[in-house]
């Protein structure tokens, strides 16, 4: 090995080029001509993200997960604030295993637990709800007119009479099924939380807060006689929270993991350590420099440095290979990691465009976390094509390969491994037509399956978590012993001031809610109208008979006087109704939409929006003067977590087909730009479709819908796969180029860069396989997809692609262009 | 408001032809496409049509030979000829809740309910009309009132020319409570408030009565063609609301209301007279067979008496939960229904009560004897059947299919 090795001895050059033919060659003389330079600003940029990674927020806010922009979610945001008091409720059933509730043991329990509940920080105590709390009251009506008291009297005392009394109290109450069970086995703490730390003046920590009760309830209190179950926004809010913290644990299996594979590999401990810090220097660039620029961390964006580590640990092997396999040849460090630079700056840097590109059609989706989610992991990519495509052959011509390493590259370059060897047939007239009768096949069955693909979130309770997780047991519990669902459609019915109460809107009202009921997948429903008429009706002796509206104004103003605030607006312009769904499948939500629009046809006033922001006399001046034949009124789509998701179902249904024309189109005009070649772009995309019908098909077989974490998968899979293809057919070009036939071309392939496309599969499979045993169910969805994706993508690339290659390429073509463009100079790579 | 009454009887007459339905669908569509306000009346909508509407809240059911006829909530009507085993929905112009329900005859009905509404039915409860409505009634009670204010100047009149101090403060109070009541009922008229009807009954196909609340009363001798004002024919100068009417002798009526209000006639209504009550609670229902009459009402309270209401005796029912509706059964025993899911079992003597909780203790309003001998209630949960013991039927209780 001579130091000498002249820059002008170098006698390849890049068989294709992105930008100009002249810009690559440059582009390294300029890196490698000023080493030390070139390292010193990647260390002070280095330096600099790093002190971005200390800026790094995680963000539970829920406005990043819904679709801003959908129309749904601008009516909701119009009046989130009127709305907000309804999410900020945690729930706690204590149940008594043995019996009911009515024993003096159970009751003293539930007082402990009530006083516990009571003090912890966060908990509105005045709003508070229990048997034990004196704002739960019976009431009757009697001769004299309603009679009333608190559920648990003042003499209680625990003996047979009072828990008589108390029973009787409680059917009285009108709670069975709200605080307490149906079957009376078990009653809830119905605890309201307030918005800001008394303390800190800061929004609540609901970590805190769940952990709290955790602590004092379910751990002091759980007992082979009492069970302790806990469901509500907030809490679900901190189970996710608690959920990230696993996600650490499994980036620090996956690097362990993948070092243990890249040792095996290189059997090198400085191709080993290289890549990884090269690729862990990505990661805290693409996090700093998200920092830097304002992001925060949410549940999706936190999954990015796991494709940033592995995207950039697969190209840093590519570069380690080439390096090993060059410097097996004789090249010393320098002329190495310059030869291997030059080789696989091409397809490297094609590849990584082409993942960059692909996130980037995620933009497409109208949902703050995807948007992110695609800038996030953008960035990164940009990130992996400075620090492993030039940081790891700049650093590399200083450290160069071990010797141990160099043997390890000669030695499979000598070897004629049987496995290789095997699947090089694939590349032949006689075997090529089996892969790709089974691909047809595969295709075909995969069509069929995905049929049953469908939008949305479709398992029960909380999606986001899993459906055996804690929170979704206990939901489960709720839901089956007490009169409530979890899926709640919001409808909220607009109207100008002060007329929420006038007899037209409440009788449109009154309609809607009945209209409602008759949909399929719809429960119930409850509004201030569901008020108004109890109230009436309690008005005239509790007479089932008059539980009507009125059309007298004063007795409607009466009924709805002490109406929950949830169930109209300050300015009584506004009244939701709320309508409970049995599940929030697809098919649900969009039922439960097509008729709230198909009776909006009906009864909302097409009048100009200015009528809704009038007050009474203003109205009334317009009814006068024939603007208006009545108080105007529309229903307006939605809110409730079955109203935001069906927004988010709209908004993923409509984006879902544009992001994969475009994501094709993306790794098409790459691909075509740089190979110049329609059959070169059939043999690398091909495998790709079928991968992405395959994954669509495992979707439906699996019942995972496209939601808003399993859209990003289709991008991702296919902008990361498509490396395996550019890699493979590169090398294999050079190959055909050298005048190998197709069998022998490819078997050469798949010795260097089909070792390293593997391996690169195998990688990023294990990196994305750990979060399938995250407990956050979404992330376990994106975790199985995107293993499968990979897998598939790298047997796509080393079988069909070959396969194909045998009948669309022509060789002879390859060759003529190349001689046309380059002469006699044997291309890099 | 003239287009859509004549839209609803077209609908009404052919419900079967959907083409025709999609037609006037689309002219419909035309219709409100031109018109700024797109919500009509209730009492000018029909009502949904829903494989539901046997499970919503209903508040009269009653039997006509093989038929059973329930009405309820958003103007529903369904009618049964298998027991309440199966369930069909009648068309109705209306959409407003619908109180009670009458059959003097095995094809004659009315049906009344809020807003003064009062529907007719002349097909043993297949198809029905309005016939009055609380817009008319209100009009009819401002009349009423009137001339019983004329009445009662008159009155004073007459009293003040005879000097006799007492007939002179009688005359004074009732023009009092007729200006009162005068005022009131143009305050309704004026402001669109209108009172709901809680009770019907019908001595035959032309002569009948409905009442309702604030004393409200409109009797007719045209089968309904006309309704007149007849609360100035009621001891009822507390205008206290009118639960239920009945038969009780060959020309006797009786009624009970609120605050323990009995009235009875015994010219077919044309002069009413209070009783004296045992109870000073609201009564929500009567059931008689001649002189032998049983009322109940708040918290339980049941009264019987044999003597067509001279004199009456406590039924003790062990149960406070407030009684809604009875009916006597063929073998002549009764049952009684009420809030909470309760029922009172009585003997043919109407006496050893025997009281049960249904299962999901929702409030009852009413209650009728299937011709197979079974007990169809109806109430907050729709209609539930119970056999003769009192145990629920559960047997699946279905609904033809509505055009929801």
């Amino acid at each position: 090995m001579s130091n000498t090795t002249n820059l002008k001895n170098i006698k390849t050059e890049p068989e294709h080029y992105i930008i100009t033919p002249e810009s690559e060659p440059f582009l390294e003389r300029v890196l490698f001509a000023a080493r030390p330079l070139v390292l010193a600003v990647l260390a002070i940029l280095t330096v600099v993200f790093a002190y971005g990674l200390t800026q790094i927020r995680l963000d539970s806010s829920i406005e990043k997960y819904i679709p801003l922009k959908h129309e749904f979610i601008k009516n909701y945001l119009v009046h989130k604030d009127e709305l907000g008091s309804g999410l900020s409720n945690i729930k706690i059933s204590i149940e008594s295993k043995d019996g009911d509730i009515f024993t003096k043991d159970y009751m003293a329990t539930l007082q402990r637990i009530n006083d516990e509940v009571f003090f912890i920080k966060g908990v509105d105590r005045s709003a508070m709800k229990s048997l034990w709390t004196p704002n739960v009251r019976w009431t009757e009506v009697t001769e004299e007119g309603f009679q009333g008291g608190p559920v648990i009297p003042a003499t209680y005392d625990g003996s047979k009479e009072s828990l008589d009394q108390l029973r009787q109290n409680v059917l009285k109450s009108g709670q069975v099924g709200r605080l307490v069970a149906n079957n009376f086995s078990s009653t809830i703490i119905d605890i309201p939380l307030v918005e800001v730390d008394p303390d800190t003046g800061e929004k609540l920590d609901y970590k805190e807060l769940s952990q709290s009760i955790e602590e004092k309830v379910r751990d002091a209190f759980t007992s082979d006689k009492i069970a302790v179950y806990a469901t509500g926004t907030p809490k679900k809010l901190a189970d996710l929270l608690n959920g990230v913290a696993s996600i650490g644990l499994f980036f620090i299996a996956a690097i362990c993991f993948t070092a243990i594979l890249l040792y095996l590999y290189s059997r090198c401990i400085r191709g080993t350590l290289i890549p990884i810090i090269a690729s862990l220097i990505a990661v805290v660039w693409q996090l700093g420099a998200l920092a830097l620029m304002g992001f925060t961390i949410d549940l999706y964006s936190v999954l990015v440095p796991f494709l940033v580590f592995a995207i950039g640990i697969s190209h840093g092997v590519q570069i380690i290979s080439g390096i090993a396999i060059e410097s097996g040849k004789g090249s010393n460090k320098l002329m190495a990691s310059r030869l291997a630079f030059r080789g696989l700056y091409v397809p490297g840097m094609l590849a990584l465009l082409s993942d960059g590109l692909g996130f980037l059609t995620l933009l497409f989706i109208e949902i703050g976390v995807i948007q992110e989610l695609a800038i996030a992991a953008s960035v990164g990519v940009a990130m992996i094509i400075v620090t492993n495509l030039v940081l790891v052959p700049l650093v590399m011509s200083y450290v160069g390969i071990s010797q141990s390493g160099i043997r390890h590259a000669e030695n499979n370059e000598k070897a004629e491994p049987k496995l290789w060897k095997g699947i090089s047939k694939i590349a032949s007239k006689k075997i090529a037509p089996f892969p790709i009768i089974i691909a047809i096949v595969l295709a075909v069955l995969g069509v069929y399956q995905s049929q049953s693909l469908k939008i949305g979130d479709l398992d029960a309770g909380a999606p986001e978590l899993r459906p055996d997780s804690r929170y979704n047991l206990d939901n489960a519990y709720m839901v089956s012993n007490y009169s409530t669902s979890s899926d709640v459609f919001l409808v909220m019915v607009e109207t100008a001031k002060e007329q929420c109460n006038s007899y037209k809107v409440m009788d449109s009202i009154d309609r809607f809610m009945w209209y409602m009921e008759n949909v399929p997948g719809v429960q119930s429903t409850i509004s201030m109208v569901t008020v108004s008429k109890l109230v009436t009706k309690g008005m005239n002796e509790g007479n089932l008979k008059w539980s009507a509206l009125s059309r007298n104004q004063t007795i409607l103003n009466t009924s709805i006087q002490r109406a929950p605030a949830s169930l109209l607006n300050q300015d009584c312009s506004m009244a939701p109704v709320i309508v409970y769904l049995n599940d929030h499948k697809a098919e649900t939500l969009e039922n439960a939409v097509a008729a709230v629009k198909k009776f909006k046809v009906k009864y909302d006033d097409e009048v100009d929006a200015k009528y809704f922001a009038m007050d009474t006399a203003g109205i009334e001046a317009a009814i006068a003067a024939g603007e208006l034949t009545d108080v105007p009124v529309r229903f307006q789509l939605a809110s409730g977590n079955a109203g935001i998701e069906a927004a988010t179902n709209e908004v993923i249904g409509a984006a879902q087909n544009t992001m994969l024309i475009f994501v094709y189109v993306v790794v098409f005009a790459l691909c075509f730009a740089t190979f110049r070649s329609f059959r070169a772009v059939a043999c690398i995309l091909l495998p790709l479709a079928l991968t992405s019908i395959l994954c669509q098909a495992l979707m439906a077989y699996l019942g995972i819908g496209v939601k808003v974490a399993t859209l990003p998968v289709i991008a991702l899979g296919v902008g990361i796969g498509v490396d395996y293809g550019i890699y493979i057919y590169n090398r294999l070009e050079v190959m055909l180029i050298a005048g190998k036939s197709l069998q022998e071309a490819f078997f050469e392939t798949l010795k260097s860069t089909g070792k390293a496309v593997s391996f690169t599969g195998i990688t990023l499979a294990i990196g994305v396989g750990t979060w399938i045993f995250s407990p956050i169910k979404f992330q376990a969805d994106m975790g199985i997809l995107l293993t499968f994706m990979f897998v598939w993508n790298m047997l796509g690339a080393l079988v069909l692609l070959p396969a194909l290659a045998t009948f669309i390429l022509k060789p002879e073509q390859i060759i003529a262009r190349h001689k046309k463009l380059h002469g006699d100079i044997s291309p890099a790579g | 408001m003239r287009f859509h009454s004549i839209r609803n009887r077209i609908v009404t007459a052919v419900p079967q032809l959907t083409l025709i339905k999609s037609a006037l669908f689309a002219l419909s569509l035309m219709f409100t496409t031109f018109s700024h306000a797109q919500w009509q009346d209730p009492l000018e909508t029909p009502a949904l049509s829903t494989d539901r509407a046997h499970e919503s809240l209903l508040l009269d059911i009653t039997r006509i030979a093989s038929r059973l006829v329930a009405v309820g909530a958003h103007g529903h009507i369904v009618y049964s000829d298998d027991s309440g085993k199966s369930w069909r929905q009648a068309r109705t112009p209306s959409s407003v809740t619908l109180t009670a329900v009458y059959f003097p005859s095995a094809t004659m009905g009315w049906a009344v309910g809020h807003d003064g509404l009062i529907l007719h039915s002349s097909d043993a409860g297949e198809t029905w009309v309005k016939q009055f409505d609380g817009y008319l009634a209100n009009r009819a009670i401002v009349k009423g009132a009137r001339a019983n204010k004329e009445l009662a100047i008159a009155d004073l009149d007459k009293a003040k020319n005879s000097g006799d101090l007492t007939s002179i403060d009688n005359a004074e109070m009732h023009l009092e409570n007729a200006t009162y009541a005068l005022e009131d009922a143009q305050y309704d008229k004026k402001s669109g408030s209108t009172k709901p009807f809680l009770d019907v009954w019908f001595y035959d196909a032309k002569i009948g009565y409905a009442v309702g609340a604030y004393g409200m009363a409109f009797h007719t001798r045209d089968g309904g063609k006309s309704w007149i004002d007849w609360s100035s024919h009621l001891e009822n100068s507390d205008r206290l609301h009118i639960n239920g009417l009945t038969m009780v002798g060959p020309r006797s009526l009786m009624l009970v209301g609120e605050q323990g209000l009995i009235l009875r006639s015994d010219d077919m209504g044309a002069n009413w007279r209070a009783l004296p009550s045992p109870y000073e609670g609201s009564y929500f229902g009567i059931m008689a067979k001649a002189d032998n009459v049983l009322v109940f009402g708040l918290r339980g309270n049941l009264y019987h008496s044999v003597d067509g209401g001279i004199q009456w005796e406590k039924v003790y029912t062990n149960s406070e939960q407030t009684l809604m509706a009875g009916v006597a059964k063929t073998d002549k025993t009764s049952v009684l229904v009420g809030n909470g899911g309760s029922v009172i079992l009585l003997n043919r003597r109407s006496e050893d009560p025997k009281s049960i909780i249904l299962p999901g203790r929702t409030t009852s309003a009413s209650v009728a004897q299937a011709p197979d001998g079974s007990i169809v209630i109806v109430g907050e949960a729709g209609v539930e059947r119970i056999d003769v013991n009192g145990a629920v039927i559960n047997e699946s209780i279905t609904m033809a299919e509505g055009d929801f």
